[in-house]
């Protein structure tokens, strides 16, 4: 007999209690205690076991140690893992459906501001790609493609069985409808995140019904751990941001070159009689505007929560801070949370609980995203403002190289649109109160049937104020502009379901049948005040302006659901579920009601004799499933007459008027996405491989469609279900957990999604439909929808070169058989191809030039980790997919004005020149393949060296853990792409629309982020 | 439970219950003038506030577009590069077609309705609308040619989307204009359509048909009568000084008979005048200089015209009291419709809040259709015709003509249209109707070469929209040569 000793901890060598340590194949065992040391008296050879619920069981060998530490690796996708699903929860080895789990251990390792970044490229099939560097900023994701041309095809999200509404983060007005609108997930706390499911299948996602149709990403906060214990945890971090990329655009040599040559009338550079100016040392006065608007920002975190448990009581509470001052100078974002949860055992019959989250964001912007002249936002208006800063130095300047002061006096008239002088004067504060609660009252009738009532109320108030002062252009215009918008929203839902859940022999089954109903109040109001007397006051007292325009709308929306879910499993080898959904919602008018059904089955293979006793396979499932889901995401108004005031002015006073706005279809219903989903897990050398894979393929049809119709109705087009599209993948991934006995251990976890989509039908006749992304410079369609073609398809000119001497005339006029587009084309210029052969460059001779979609995207995670020093190292890919570069529009096409353009300027054709291809001028700006660019990139995401305090620090700072680190966020991309990043969506139009992906108008950048910060639990 | 899926709407009117009174009539009926100005969004690029300063005005020899100008939109029409799928024809159709199909509403509802009020009331409702609805298939006669035409009566879901003839369209325009004509009374508010300016569009449409492309024989002594009609006993007449034409002050006085109507604030301002002006001087003259005049415009004033130096100049105002400064570029401004140079006094700070109506028709138009249509009917002027020019000329510090041939007097009078209307929306269609476009726009290249080069003989129609052509699955024809 020996007695071995020893102490366990966890990954991070925090102690651990409570684990099982059991002599293999005796009844000899004991546990852990409070501090992690246990003592077993046993022979002094055989098999240690060490397991405990969430970690990999570990063997050791005895061979005559009589102290034996054992530090414990979680289990990364453990098959007794818990995975929530709709309105309920399942064992992963029961799960039948396609279902992606990401637990808390991966969003610790990343230091993350939001909650996308963590998700990004972490689950197979889900697509997240930002909106912009902006902080807070809402972003583009997707399941599984995009099913859906008109609503949103952003997923549901659900946060502790609760659904959180979708809601709008703009008042609109002024120039603010062009910035970034913010995420869903910014009302969240990260660190209260315990673990994320996204659920993909039909199967997976049909109990939530209609609002499930693009997939459901589950949220489930932490509760208290262990009996008896509480826990603090602080964390917090500081980091530091830069935006190191510059685009090339000229200095002021360059600039003057390029004026003198293509603007003579520009009285700041040539003289009247048509002589330039020569300025000396030109650079000394260069200025780039990109230095003067990006900064170093600041970031940090504070966040500070209590778990803990009694017998019967349950609860958690935090609070947290963030700001970010991002790179772009005079913006700012603070968000503070709090929230209580608690969960109480009231009898043996009735247990209840409830949370309540609160949430405030306040963020200060600036105009980024936006249009020509007096709405430009700053980091286009950084990029073709002029390069130099008109100070009494440069005037003195110009005036020493002959330029006479009234032309110096008329060029500072427009020097309000600089773009530091835009930011400073420019208020664009959001702030934001959201309340979520929700009760639940659980009846455990019987040890068989539960009843459960939930009742959640979501109170969302937006305040958005703006104020362009007089000093910018947009302000000096209207002697000031001011807005104040509110919105209010109110969600209520109610759900009410009964759980069947028996064991009997070898048989498990479990039946939710249940009731759901929501409802939405949403009410907006907005005034604009324009032409200020004084303007000290800004947004803050409107009764200082002249004039006035207000708006106001509310709706209300009502949403009904029955629900019925069974799974059956047969000795845990056979698994079944089926459901079906009857959903009603207020949006239609005569066909209110869609009934929605989905089946799926699974074999866990491992579980047969065969493969019992295998070593190597510890996990094979095979599964499939089938399903539908309903989609309503039409207007509140979609199906119905909506008659809207259109005024018309006699006798110098407005007169109302009032008019159809729509065609009215009464008959609109809903879109059905059909779902055929097959997939296998395998798990490998007792689950420390893991494979996934999955095969999906996703109709939709009767698609919600705003159709175009003959504009002779006097209607442009109508709601209609008319369509069909079809999204198909193939979504991997494979882990690998190694460990060695010298407490080496690395865990990597690779993934790749390939999304594919099909438009099958369109419209009545099948006429594609183009839509106009509104680019001011090009005033024409870049996207088209077309039977055949891709959702995310760009639509364009194909550009053959440029024009050179040889197709020209003596008289300038283009020779017989060489297109034009009439627009005085010259040599050098760019030159469209003539796709249609019919001589002319025009409309028919577009096609599609570009995708946005990826053609595989995902990501590469590993962690490793030795003694309690631990890296994580993410990189992000995607490959294949198309941006359109409408940056260039503005800032490449040389036109002539005074404004600044990037230094390709510089190489273009001349007949000096004459072997540049460069073109020397886009004549006639349209949509073509010149602006489209291959987005495919590899990103270094993430890089973080953690290091734990040991046991003997930590014990006499009387703290548990204590965890330091410092990490990286987006440090490096590899990329072709020209632009600031490839992951950059333009707001030019709702970012929810799927066809606004990939499109780079003047967005907000994304930063490089170094941070410090620091874990300690209590 | 299921009725609780039942909400009405609470922030639009529902169609059911309207047109339940006299009000809900009129609220509908100014919903109808709404299409000839509106600038909402896109839409300003099928009405008076955007599109139809381009269509009718540039691209021809008294108007050019900006070539330096960023937006491709309206270089387009200037330059005679525009498409089927270009942005401004296209939305012209469409908006031409939502007043159409507003006019339709309310004549429907009026004819059958069961409200009661004032023979009168309805009367004027009737022919405020049928007005309307001329007046938006003119536009569309004029500058596609023959188009699909929808009335009350037309069954939307049976409706083929097919052309009438252009001979069709003009039967259809020329009804309801005597509706209008008949209903409409004398006198109404300042800024709807009144008999006589009913009778003045009635001038205009035949004197349209009687030329190119319709050549109708039976037109031009129809539309000489309409003019003489309002020469004779409507209540306009000519402003004694040609520059108060322009002025504010006088939208509502005795020389404009019917207009697009702006007033200065945001929702019902427009951009007469903004886009015109010179350049260089934003805060007193709030102008784009978009749309510039063509030097060929300036040469073709006799000496001594006043009109010229008031409508084209070459100097920017440069402070609140108007005082200017030589632009020294060698460009030609148009500059008709002043804004306040005066930001204090303005009472409006924004492009599109320009106040200034854009006159659609007004005396001195009517007096040129009468010499026109007299002498096309006749075939050689009489009196009343060198009158008529003459009353213009006068007022433009000009000496009276006398001793013409018919010939000569037709091209006299298509000059002085332009010397005197210049700007206003007719230089297009003038030319179209004497034929004259394509010749006129190739012998103005020092103004605009680029249009004389791109000019063809198909350019004499715009384009239908090519979306309108996929819609319809081909039953709908384009124009020739798009």
């Amino acid at each position: 007999q020996t007695k071995i000793t020893g102490s366990v901890t966890d990954e991070n060598g925090v102690p651990l209690p409570g684990v099982n340590i059991l002599l293999q194949g005796s009844q000899k065992g004991t546990v852990s205690d409070f501090n992690g040391n246990y003592s077993i008296e046993t022979s002094s050879q055989g098999i240690l076991e060490f397991s405990y619920i969430g970690y990999l069981t570990q063997n050791v060998q005895i061979e005559g140690q009589t102290t034996i530490n054992i530090t414990m690796q979680p289990s990364l996708e453990s098959i007794d893992e818990v995975v929530v699903i709709g309105y309920g929860s399942q064992k992963r080895k029961d799960v039948t459906g396609s279902v992606a789990s990401i637990n808390s251990d991966v969003l610790e390792a990343r230091p993350i501001t939001n909650i996308e970044q963590a998700l990004q490229g972490q689950a197979t099939g889900l697509s997240v790609s930002s909106t912009g560097g902006q902080p807070g900023a809402a972003t583009k994701m997707n399941i599984r493609g995009i099913s859906s041309v008109s609503g949103s095809s952003q997923p549901l999200i659900v946060i502790d069985g609760f659904p959180i509404s979708d809601v709008a983060t703009s008042g609109g007005g002024g120039l603010e409808g062009f910035s970034a609108q913010m995420s869903a997930f910014s009302y969240i706390n990260p660190d209260d995140i315990a673990s994320i499911e996204v659920l993909k299948d039909a199967s997976a996602t049909a109990i939530y019904g209609n609002r499930g149709a693009n997939g459901v990403i589950m949220i489930t906060t932490k509760k208290g751990k262990k009996t008896g214990e509480a826990g603090i945890t602080y964390s917090s971090y500081i980091g530091i941001q830069e935006m190191k990329k510059r685009i090339d655009v000229m200095n002021f040599n360059d600039y003057t070159k390029y004026e003198q040559t293509t603007n003579p009338n520009n009285r700041l550079f040539t003289a009247p009689d048509g002589t330039p100016y020569t300025f000396s040392d030109g650079n000394a006065m260069n200025l780039d505007w990109q230095d003067e608007i990006y900064r170093t920002g600041m970031t940090q975190n504070h966040s500070i929560s209590l778990q803990g448990r009694s017998e019967k009581t349950n609860y958690a509470v935090s609070a947290s801070y963030t700001q970010d001052e991002s790179v772009l100078i005079e913006t700012n974002f603070e968000k503070l949370t709090s929230r209580l949860s608690i969960d109480h055992q009231f009898s043996d019959l009735l247990t209840v609980g409830g949370s309540l989250t609160y949430s405030n964001i306040v963020n200060e912007g600036v105009p980024t995203d936006g249009r020509e002249g007096t709405a430009a936002g700053i980091v286009i208006g950084a990029l073709f403002q002029s390069p130099f800063k008109m100070t009494n130095d440069t005037q003195a300047y110009f005036r020493r190289a002959g330029v006479p002061q009234q032309e110096i006096d008329n060029f500072i008239a427009g020097t309000l649109s600089y773009p530091d002088n835009v930011a400073e004067n420019t208020a664009l504060d959001k702030n934001i109160n959201r309340t979520i609660s929700n009760l639940y009252a659980d009846f455990k009738l019987t040890d068989w049937l539960s009843f459960k009532t939930t009742f959640g109320l979501d109170i969302y108030n937006l305040k958005d104020q703006q104020f362009y002062s007089t000093k910018t252009p947009w302000g000096s215009l209207n002697n000031g502009v001011a807005v104040a918008a509110n919105i209010n929203a109110k969600n209520l839902l109610s759900e009410n379901y009964f759980t069947f859940s028996k064991a009997f022999d070898k048989h498990r089954l479990n039946v939710v049948t249940g009731f759901s109903y929501q409802k939405n109040n949403n009410e907006y109001n907005r005034t604009e005040g324009r032409n200020f007397q004084n303007e000290i006051l800004g947004y803050n007292s409107l009764q200082g302006a002249a004039e006035f325009l207000a708006q106001s709308s509310a709706d209300e929306l009502v949403m009904q659901s029955y629900l019925a879910r069974g799974n059956y499993s047969y000795d845990d080898r056979y698994l079944a579920t089926v459901s079906f959904r009857r959903d009603g919602t207020s949006r239609f008018i005569n066909n209110k009601w869609g009934n929605f059904y989905s089946g799926a089955l699974a074999w866990n293979v491992h579980n047969e004799a065969f493969l019992k006793d295998s070593e190597l396979i510890s996990n094979l499932k095979l599964r499939t499933s089938f399903g539908q889901v309903g989609n309503a995401s039409v207007p509140v108004q979609g199906a119905l007459l909506d008659q809207q005031f259109s005024n018309y002015t006699f006798n110098g006073t407005v007169a109302n008027g009032v008019s159809p706005q729509n065609l009215e279809n009464r008959d609109l219903t809903w879109e059905t996405t059909t779902q055929i989903n097959a997939g296998i897990d395998l798990g490998l050398f007792d689950n420390a491989l893991n494979i996934t894979a999955d095969y999906y393929v996703k109709n939709t049809t009767d698609l919600l469609l705003l159709t175009p119709v003959s504009i002779s109705t006097g209607f442009s087009s109508g709601w209609f279900n008319i369509g069909e599209i079809q999204n198909s993948g193939f979504e991997f991934s494979i882990d690998y957990a190694l460990k060695t006995n010298s407490g080496f251990a690395w865990n990597t976890k690779f993934n790749l999604s390939t999304q594919n989509n099909e438009i099958k039908a369109l419209g009545n006749d099948g006429e594609p439909i183009f839509i106009d992304v509104n680019f001011d410079a090009i005033s024409t369609d870049e996207v088209i929808l077309q039977v055949g073609g891709s959702i995310n398809d760009l639509f364009g000119y194909k550009t053959d070169g440029i024009y050179l001497p040889g197709d020209f005339n003596p008289d300038g006029s283009p020779k017989d058989g060489v297109p034009t587009a009439g627009a005085g084309e010259q040599p050098g210029d760019i030159k469209y191809l003539d796709l249609n052969n019919d001589g002319a460059i025009d409309g028919f001779d577009r096609s599609v030039i570009g995708n946005t979609l990826p053609d595989v995207f995902g990501s590469w995670s590993n962690s490793f980790s030795y003694k309690g020093i631990d890296l994580d190292v993410v990189l992000q890919y995607s490959s294949g997919n198309d941006i359109f570069n409408a940056t260039n529009t503005r800032i490449s096409s040389f036109p002539g004005g005074g404004a600044n353009q990037t230094s390709n300027w510089l190489d273009r054709w001349t007949p000096d020149n004459p072997n540049s291809t460069q073109y020397a001028r886009v004549p006639s700006l349209r949509p073509a393949d010149y602006l489209v660019e291959d987005g495919s990139f590899i990103r270094l995401q993430t890089v973080r060296l953690g290091y734990n305090l040991p046991s003997k620090i930590t014990s006499a700072l009387k703290i548990k853990s204590a965890k330091i680190y410092v990490a990286g966020n987006n440090l490096a991309v590899f990329t072709k792409y020209s632009g600031y990043d490839p992951e950059v969506t333009s707001n030019q139009v709702d970012y929810r629309y799927p066809f606004v992906q990939g499109f780079d108008y003047g967005g907000f950048p994304r930063a490089t982020t170094y941070m410090m910060g620091l874990n300690v639990q209590f | 439970c299921e009725d609780q899926l039942d909400i009405a709407p609470k922030s639009n009117i529902e169609l059911g219950n309207f047109f339940a009174t006299t009000e809900d009539f009129d609220l509908a009926l100014t919903g109808a003038y709404d299409p000839i100005a509106v600038h909402q969004g896109d839409r300003g690029f099928g009405t008076y506030f955007k599109g139809l300063l381009m269509m009718g005005r540039a691209g021809t020899d008294e108007m050019l577009v900006n070539q330096g100008f960023w937006d491709a939109t309206g270089k387009e029409i200037g330059n005679y590069t525009f498409t089927a799928f270009s942005r401004i024809p296209s939305a012209v159709w469409q908006m031409q077609y939502v007043g159409i199909s507003r006019c339709n509403v309310v004549i429907s509802k009026i004819k059958n309705t069961n409200v009661t009020m004032p023979e009168a009331t309805k009367q004027r409702i009737l022919g405020e609308a049928s007005f309307l609805r001329a007046f938006y298939y003119f536009q569309l006669a004029r500058y596609y040619g023959g188009v699909p035409i929808i009335t009350e009566d037309t069954n939307l879901n049976e409706f083929k989307n097919i052309r009438s003839s252009l001979a069709e369209t003009y039967e259809r325009i020329i009804n309801d204009l005597k509706v209008a004509e008949a209903n409409i009374p004398v006198i109404n508010e300042p800024g709807r359509v009144t008999k006589y300016a009913a009778k003045s569009y009635l001038a205009k449409v035949y004197l349209q048909m009687s030329g190119e492309p319709l050549k109708d024989a039976t037109a031009a002594s129809k539309a000489a009568a309409y003019a003489k009609d309002v020469i004779d006993n409507g209540p306009y007449d000519l402003e004694p000084n040609y520059t108060d034409v322009f002025k504010l002050d006088h939208e509502h006085g005795i020389e404009y008979i019917f207009s697009a109507e702006y007033i200065a604030t945001n929702n019902e301002g427009g951009e007469v005048g903004t886009w015109d002006g010179p350049p260089g001087n934003w805060t007193h003259t709030i102008t784009y200089s978009i749309c510039r005049a063509m030097p060929e415009l300036y040469n073709s004033y006799e000496d001594g015209d006043l009109r010229r130096d008031y409508n084209i100049v070459d100097y920017v105002v440069i402070d609140a009291d108007g005082n200017t400064q030589p632009t020294n570029d060698g460009f030609y401004y148009a500059f008709k419709w002043r804004h306040d140079p005066n930001p204090a006094t303005r009472g409006y700070a924004t492009e599109w809040q320009s106040p200034f109506n854009f006159p659609l028709t007004r005396f001195a138009d009517v007096l040129l259709i009468y010499a026109e249509a007299q002498t096309r009917a006749d075939g050689s002027p009489n009196s009343d015709a060198y009158s008529a020019i003459n009353r213009v000329r006068t007022r433009a510090g000009l000496g009276n003509l006398s001793g013409l041939s018919g010939p000569d007097f037709l091209q006299t009078v298509l000059d002085e249209r332009k010397r005197e209307l210049c700007y206003e929306g007719h230089r297009w269609a003038d030319l179209v109707r004497y034929g004259k476009l394509i010749e006129a726009v190739r012998a103005s290249s020092e103004g605009n070469n680029i249009a004389a080069a791109n000019i063809k003989e198909h350019h004499v129609l715009f384009p239908v929209p090519d979306r309108e052509i996929q819609v319809s699955g081909g039953d709908l024809k384009q124009n020739p040569g798009y």
